[in-house]
């Protein structure tokens, strides 16, 4: 014989919220921990105090001149590896090379002065740079293109790093090791790029 | 004895003939075949290889590629190619979806043209928060970029060709470069100060800022997303109170809003090419560059 169990529409409807609360609370873990885990996937290597995203923490002026300066620290470590010097400023302003060339954008974005103001060589290695101070747009910091790394008797410097001061008219110590230029004012730019896009994109 | 000799010189050059014609075959073969996404990568890749390799567009030249859906050609071309240049940052997707469908994930190898791009937001209000704009190819600097680290990786890949490719994409780097400085001659005279400007699509971000120009909405609520009533109500007030003067609408699509927009602000429309239909050439990009800067020198001189 079979027993039936008679459920009243009221025990019913108890039971049918609880599904649904339960429901809720997985969708709920659910939807944290693929935030949690998104989140974590979006993450650049975290900023140390000295350090400034180009993505978020740059304004209109440095984030532009940060732009062209990436594109202008290949070109002229191209020069650098065909000719073996480092061109002046006054040499990059005539092959058109932003933010160096004098034209609209460098007007726009501040007049700022440029300089080389030290160039490794193959015998003594050392690093390369090229400092840019005196901007006159409001807020405008100045900036500072490194080439790292240039080993005694290695042909090219390896490693391009830009750093950039709130005084647009900083100075740049004796060295330019990371602390002297973190004791001297200076923030390093952290590039986001489309690596660390595609990163956050796609998790690999 | 003498005849013997002839003989065999003739029989060893005939030999030496055939040897020849084989490894050129070979190396005809082995010709590296770069797949592209987008009209751009077509027009700097063939810049950089010149006639060194092939460059195959995966998807037709006339559609839209937001939203693409692959088709069956599609994949077939991504099973025909070495290596393939993606944009990779959100403009490209559908490649993602052929290059699985191929059975080809994780095999075929890519070159990422943004990869050492340094990424700016997409102007306008976007809710509070900063959204990465993909359309780095919409350009001058950044497309230089991008030209320097495909040069470089397909130059990894053909170690033989890299020194050439990296002369010809810097070859290449000059001529964006002299289009760049031409326009800001040409437009040297006009001031920007009070120039207030929107777009119907967020994909001019990076040649607003190299051009020093800034943007103050965006009509688009998302990429490649149409915006509802209340969404298109609300830009429409934004772009009165930001006393913007001119929206640049789409080439290629967008439909009929820019001209919703214009009736409602009284602002002026012109048109800009997202540089993503027609025909795949080796000029497009920089034909279609020079319009694009032809028509901000135009909205500059009108202001």
């Amino acid at each position: 014989m079979t027993a039936y169990t008679i459920r009243s529409p009221q025990s019913a409807n108890r039971q049918e919220t609880w599904i649904v609360w339960i429901l809720i609370v997985v969708i709920a873990c659910g939807a944290i921990v693929y935030g949690w885990v998104r989140d974590d996937a979006a993450k650049q290597a975290p900023l140390l105090d000295w350090q400034v995203n180009s993505f978020s923490g740059l304004g209109v002026d440095d984030q532009a001149i940060h732009s062209a300066l990436i594109v202008a620290g290949e070109e002229i470590g191209y020069m650098n590896s065909d000719f073996g010097d480092w061109p002046s400023a006054e040499e990059l302003d005539t092959i058109l090379l932003a933010p160096f060339y004098k034209d609209e954008f460098w007007k726009l974005h501040g007049s700022v002065n440029w300089k080389l103001i030290r160039a490794a060589s193959y015998q003594d290695g050392g690093d390369t740079g090229y400092l840019g101070t005196s901007g006159d747009r409001p807020g405008q910091s100045a900036y500072l293109l490194l080439f790292r790394h240039r080993h005694v008797g290695a042909a090219y410097a390896n490693q391009i790093d830009i750093w950039i001061n709130r005084d647009p008219n900083g100075k740049v110590p004796d060295t330019t090791k990371a602390e002297s230029l973190v004791a001297a004012g200076w923030k390093q730019v952290i590039v986001y790029s489309g690596a660390d896009e595609f990163m956050r994109l796609k998790g690999t | 004895m003498l005849v013997r000799i002839g003989r065999l010189r003739v029989l060893v050059a005939v030999l030496l003939g055939l040897m020849i014609c084989c490894v050129q075959a070979d190396l005809a073969q082995a010709r590296l075949r770069i797949g592209v996404t987008l009209h751009p990568y077509y027009s700097f890749v063939k810049n950089i290889v010149g006639d060194k390799a092939d460059v195959v567009p995966i998807i037709p030249g006339e559609v839209n590629p937001h939203g693409y859906e692959p088709q069956a050609e599609d994949i077939k071309r991504a099973l025909d190619v070495d290596v393939i240049v993606v944009n990779g940052i959100g403009h490209d997707e559908f490649i993602f979806k052929i290059i699985e469908a191929s059975g080809r994930k994780d095999k075929l190898p890519l070159i990422y043209a943004n990869a050492s791009v340094a990424l700016i937001p997409i102007g306008g209000d976007q809710g509070g928060e900063k959204v990465v704009n993909p359309h780095t190819f919409i350009s001058t600097n950044a497309a230089i970029q991008q030209v320097y680290e495909i040069a470089r990786r397909v130059g990894e890949i053909e170690p033989q060709n890299a020194e050439a490719y990296r002369k010809n994409g810097r070859d290449y780097a000059i001529k964006i470069r002299q289009l760049r400085a031409q326009f800001m001659q040409q437009i040297a005279a006009h001031s920007r100060d009070d120039f207030r400007a929107a777009t119907m699509h967020a994909g001019y971000d990076y040649l607003f800022q190299e051009f020093g120009l800034r943007i103050s909405a965006v009509v688009e609520p998302r990429h490649g997303v149409a915006p509802t009533a209340k969404q298109l109500a609300q830009t429409i007030a934004d772009i009165k109170a930001a006393h913007v003067s001119v929206i640049f609408a789409e080439q290629y699509f967008g439909g009929n809003l820019a001209e919703t927009v214009q009736r409602e602000t009284g602002v002026r429309v012109y048109t800009l090419s997202h540089i993503t239909d027609g025909p795949f050439t080796a000029d497009k990009f920089e034909v279609e560059m020079r319009q694009n800067i032809e028509t901000l020198a135009r909205a500059l001189e009108s202001k």
